[in-house]
């Protein structure tokens, strides 16, 4: 009897001893939430890490911060950086850093995808038009409008592997300039995301003004909730602020719509979008939202298809791996048919 | 029943306990909003109660004024050349964020029914 007993205590000390071992195992291998907020590229940038301790978050958003404010800097148009955009825009032909040349070499790439839609070589027209947005006090006529050039033909790219400085990569003529607004932020976020992945960051979610990324769910199986923003909630109180919840992991959500960044005049809404046909701000929609595993593409595509009325675009994404839901200004809803893995 | 069957249904329960507290410990997000300011939270309250209470924090400009009251927050007094974030008044859902650009203040809302981020 008395051998039989101590079984059963042994047993019993041995079961509640694994239970403490796969707690002590299970709180080691549990992450903690860090975010920090950034501002650049006019937006406001926020990033939450799920890591096991502060030093590995802090250790991320310094390098986090250093991409950002690099790729704002070089992307600048209007403040001088060395090697950077203004330089070029200047100049028409001067050495720049391979990181704005690699960025400029991928905007151009959707040139001839997009027949045109999304246009690097619209910088002329985009300044007329944030001036214009600053003051707030009228619109741009189209003979002021047509005075500029925005020829892609004006814009030379040269091939160059370079991870320095690149000297020759591109050269602009006739007073054409670049503006990388439509892809930067995107085109950032993803170097991030890779960035995160690299130091071995699986868990993260990423806010880049209109550009979502997130990486792995930050506990069990679960998918993140990514809310898309109605783009009449600050016309209409009453309006539920978000319309749609995605759902997913590993993935870039990117929304474009005329409802930010944009400026009234005599009633008009006039949003930051530009068309390069019209050269006026495109008004085919409220807003789209892009699903895609890149965020750079995700950024790049929602701008054309901002610019393509829906049937159009419903073609066009069919080159594509992505999913993609349009809101339109009667307030219909219109997606591709993958949209419902998301949902 | 004999002892041994006692014995196998005690482990089990302590073991079924045990999993239920795992999943438990951690799940209990009570609304808070974060302030930042420059990146960096300054400043969580829970907006749990419905007190008023006011909060100054020193922003890129000069003090912004944060007041919360039944579980909304809003910013009050701020310098910046056109006040968006004071005029844009209360907001109560992790839906919605306050940007103060000029003053590179943030203040959102965490709170655990909600989604995890919302494109804009």
């Amino acid at each position: 009897m008395k051998d039989k007993y101590s079984k059963i205590v042994i047993s019993i000390i041995g079961i509640l001893i694994l239970i403490i071992i796969s707690l002590l195992i299970y709180k080691n291998n549990e992450v903690q939430e860090y975010s920090k907020t950034f501002f650049y590229m006019d937006t406001y940038i926020s990033v939450k890490v799920y890591v096991p301790n502060e030093k590995k978050a802090n250790d991320a958003f310094e390098e986090i911060d250093r991409i950002y404010r690099d790729y704002h800097n070089l992307t600048n148009k209007y403040e001088e950086t060395d090697y950077g955009l203004y330089e070029l825009n200047k100049e028409g032909n001067t050495t720049i850093d391979y990181r704005l040349y690699e960025m400029i070499k991928y905007g151009y790439s959707w040139y001839e995808k997009s027949d045109g839609l999304l246009n690097i070589a619209i910088g002329n027209v985009t300044d007329i038009w944030k001036k214009y947005r600053e003051d707030e006090t009228g619109v741009p006529t189209l003979s002021e409008l047509n005075k500029v050039n925005i020829d892609i033909n004006n814009v030379l790219i040269n091939e160059i592997n370079s991870k320095d400085k690149v000297s020759d990569g591109v050269i602009l003529s006739d007073g054409v300039t670049i503006d990388l607004g439509a892809i930067s932020k995107g085109y950032t976020t993803q170097i991030v995301g890779d960035y995160l992945k690299s130091i071995g960051i699986k868990k993260y979610i990423i806010n880049a003004g209109g550009n979502v990324l997130v990486g792995d769910y930050y506990k069990g199986n679960s998918k993140y909730k990514i809310g898309i923003q109605n783009p009449y909630s600050d016309t209409n109180p009453n309006a539920p602020s978000i319309f749609k919840v995605i759902r997913g992991n590993n993935i870039a959500v990117v929304t474009s719509g005329g409802y930010n960044r944009n400026y009234v005049y005599e009633g008009n809404i006039y949003g930051h979008i530009i068309d390069p046909n019209t050269r006026y701000p495109a008004d085919n929609m409220a807003s789209v939202t892009v699903i895609s595993k890149s965020s750079k593409d995700a950024d790049a595509l929602s701008t054309i298809l901002y610019l393509m009325d829906v049937d159009t675009g419903m073609e066009f994404v069919k080159d594509y791996d992505v999913e993609v839901i349009w809101y339109l200004k009667d307030g219909t809803i219109k997606t591709t048919d993958g949209i419902s893995k998301y949902e | 029943m004999n002892k041994y069957d006692i014995i196998l249904t005690l482990i089990i329960l302590i073991i079924g306990i045990t999993i239920f507290c795992l999943f438990k410990i951690g799940n209990n997000n009570p609304k808070e909003a974060i302030v930042y300011y420059d990146g960096d939270i300054v400043l969580k309250i829970d907006l749990s109660d419905h007190e008023l209470r006011t909060y100054t924090i020193e922003g890129f400009n000069g003090d912004v004024v944060i007041e919360t009251i039944d579980g909304k927050i809003r910013v009050v007094e701020e310098e910046s050349p056109k006040h968006l974030c004071s005029i844009q008044g209360y907001i109560s859902t992790s839906y919605e964020s306050i940007i103060c650009l000029p003053n590179k203040v943030v203040v959102e809302i965490n709170d655990s029914i909600d989604v995890d981020t919302i494109v804009r």
